[in-house]
C-alpha cells in the first residue's frame, strides 16, 4: 500500500520509468527497420562466386 | 474457495482484455503469413549462366539445369538448394563442370541472422567450396572448417551445398539424411530444464543458492559459449515454416520442446525465471547496483502492453519478409557474440545501465520471448480453467 509520503516519488519514478521504456522502444524499432531494411537480406541474385575469382553484387 | 468455484468465476476485465488483443495479434499474424506465403521464389534459370561461365543456353531437366556453350556442347550442370540455420534458410545455386568440380555458386536468398551471415562473409567461407569435388561429403568439422560464432549457418552453407551438388551427381533429388547429432550443447540444455524443473520442488534458502548456480551456468554455455539462447528468431522460424532437420538441428528442437513443454506441465514461466541467459546478466547486474524490482501497479500492464505489441510487430514483420532471424530485435547476440550495430548496442547499453537500478529490466518490459511464454501461459491457465469449469458444470 502506498503512503501519502512516498506516493510523489513513485509517480516521479513511474514516469521516468515510461520514458526509458520509450527510449527502449524506440531504440528496437529502429533496430527491427535497420535489420529488415538491410539490402543482403533476402535479395534475390546476391553474391557470386565463381572459380577464377570472387565478384560481388548482383547476377544479372 | 474451492478450484471448481474458482473456475466458475467469469473472467476479469484484465483478462478479456487479453483475450481481444490475443485474439487480434493471432489475425494480424495469419495476414502477415499469407502475405509472406504469396511472396514467390525468384526463377534459378536465369542465374545458372551466373555459375557455369561461358553458358550460352540452359536446358532445364527438373532440378537440374545443364548449360551449353555456343556450340551446343555441354560446360556443366547445376542445381539450387537451401538449408536452414539459426534465424531462417540459405539459398544456393551450385554450378559444377563436367569434370565433377564446383565451378560456382551464387547466394539465391539467404533469410539468416545478418551477423552470423557476416561472420561467414569475412572469413570468405563460401570461397573455400569452389574447385572441390562435387561428391565431396561437406561435412562441418571433417572436411568443412567451422566458422566458430556462427556454426549453424556454416553448417546451413555447407547442407545446401551438399544438397545441390548430390542433385547433380544423382540427376534427381536426394535430400541426404544426416547422422544424428546429440553433443555437449543438447546434453547441457536438457540438463538445465532438469535443473529447473528440479528447483520447483526446492524450498528454504537452499532453493536462491540452486536457482543463482542455474542461472550462471546457463549464462556460461547457452549465453557466452553456445550463443543460443531462446529468441524471437525461433518462434518466427517456427511460424514461417523454416524447421531445420531434426538430426542435426536437435538443440533447435529441444529448446523450443522443452520450454513449452514446462510451461504446459508446471504452468511456471520457469525459462525466464531461471534458464535465460540473458535475465541472468541482467540480475548479476542487479546485484552490483543492488538493484530492486519496480512493478508499479497499473504502470506495469500499461507497459506491458508495449512489450506484447513490439514483439507481434517484429513476428508480424518475419513472417511477412520471410526472414525469421531479422525478427528477433532482443540484445542478446549484441552480448554474447560482442558483434552488432551501433544501435543494438546501444539497446544494450540502456538495458545493462537500468539493471543495475531496476531487477530485469529489459524481462519486465521489452523482452518479445517473455511476453510470448506469457501468452502462452495465460492461454494453458485459461485452457485450464475452461475445462474445470466444464467438469464442475454437471455437478451444479
Amino acid at each position: 500500500m502506498e503512503t501519502h509520503q512516498g506516493r510523489p516519488g513513485r509517480l516521479t519514478a513511474q514516469r521516468a520509468l515510461e520514458v526509458y521504456v520509450a527510449i527502449c522502444t524506440v531504440l528496437v524499432l529502429i533496430v527491427l527497420y535497420g535489420a529488415f531494411a538491410r539490402p543482403d537480406q533476402g535479395v534475390v541474385a546476391g553474391e557470386l562466386y565463381v572459380r577464377t575469382g570472387v565478384s560481388a553484387g548482383a547476377g544479372e | 474457495m474451492t478450484v471448481a468455484a474458482l473456475a466458475s468465476q467469469p473472467p476479469t476485465k484484465y483478462q478479456r482484455q487479453l483475450w481481444i488483443e490475443g485474439l487480434l495479434a493471432v489475425a494480424i499474424l495469419i495476414v502477415a503469413w499469407i502475405y509472406g506465403f504469396l511472396a514467390t521464389r525468384s526463377p534459378i534459370e536465369p542465374l545458372v549462366s551466373n555459375v557455369l561461365p561461358g553458358v550460352q543456353s540452359v536446358r532445364a531437366d527438373g532440378e537440374i539445369f545443364t548449360g551449353l556453350d555456343a556450340q551446343g556442347r555441354v560446360v556443366g550442370h547445376a542445381a539450387a538448394a537451401d538449408a536452414t540455420g539459426y534465424g531462417g534458410p540459405v539459398y544456393l545455386l551450385v554450378g559444377v563442370d563436367t569434370a565433377g568440380d564446383i565451378l560456382g555458386i551464387q547466394v539465391v536468398e539467404q533469410r539468416e541472422t545478418p551477423g552470423f551471415y557476416a561472420l561467414l562473409r569475412d572469413r570468405r567461407f563460401l570461397q573455400g567450396f569452389l574447385g572441390r569435388p562435387a561428391a565431396s561429403p561437406f561435412v562441418l568439422g571433417e572436411d568443412v572448417d567451422v566458422i566458430s560464432g556462427a556454426t549453424l549457418t556454416a553448417g546451413a552453407v555447407a547442407e545446401a551445398i551438399r544438397l545441390a551438388a548430390r542433385k547433380i551427381e544423382v540427376g534427381a533429388l536426394v535430400r541426404t539424411v544426416p547422422p544424428i547429432r546429440f553433443g555437449f550443447p543438447e546434453i547441457a540444455l536438457v540438463s538445465l530444464f532438469a535443473a529447473a524443473i528440479m528447483l520447483t520442488r526446492v524450498r528454504g534458502p537452499r532453493r536462491s543458492i540452486f536457482r543463482w548456480v542455474i542461472m550462471l551456468v546457463s549464462m556460461l554455455l547457452l549465453g557466452f559459449w553456445l550463443n543460443q539462447p531462446l529468441t524471437l528468431a525461433n518462434f518466427a522460424s517456427l511460424l514461417v515454416g523454416y524447421w531445420p532437420t531434426w538430426q542435426d538441428h536437435l538443440y533447435w528442437y529441444v529448446l523450443l520442446g522443452g520450454v513449452t513443454a514446462m510451461i504446459m506441465v508446471t504452468g511456471k514461466n520457469t525459462y525466464c525465471y531461471t534458464i535465460c541467459p540473458f535475465a541472468g546478466v541482467q540480475e548479476c547486474f542487479g546485484k552490483l547496483g543492488d538493484a530492486k524490482p519496480f512493478l508499479p501497479v497499473g504502470g506495469y500492464r500499461r507497459l506491458r502492453r508495449v512489450t506484447r505489441w513490439l514483439a507481434v510487430l517484429a513476428l508480424a514483420l518475419g513472417l511477412a519478409f520471410r526472414q525469421p532471424g531479422a525478427a528477433s530485435f532482443e540484445p542478446f547476440g549484441t552480448l554474447f557474440s560482442f558483434s552488432a550495430g551501433f544501435f543494438p548496442w546501444m539497446l544494450l547499453v540502456f538495458v545493462l545501465f537500468a539493471s543495475l537500478i531496476i531487477l530485469r529490466p529489459f524481462c519486465h518490459y521489452l523482452c518479445p520471448v517473455g511476453a510470448i511464454l506469457d501468452f502462452m501461459l495465460f492461454l494453458r491457465n485459461q485452457g485450464k480453467r475452461l475445462w474445470k469449469r466444464t467438469k464442475a458444470a454437471p455437478a451444479g
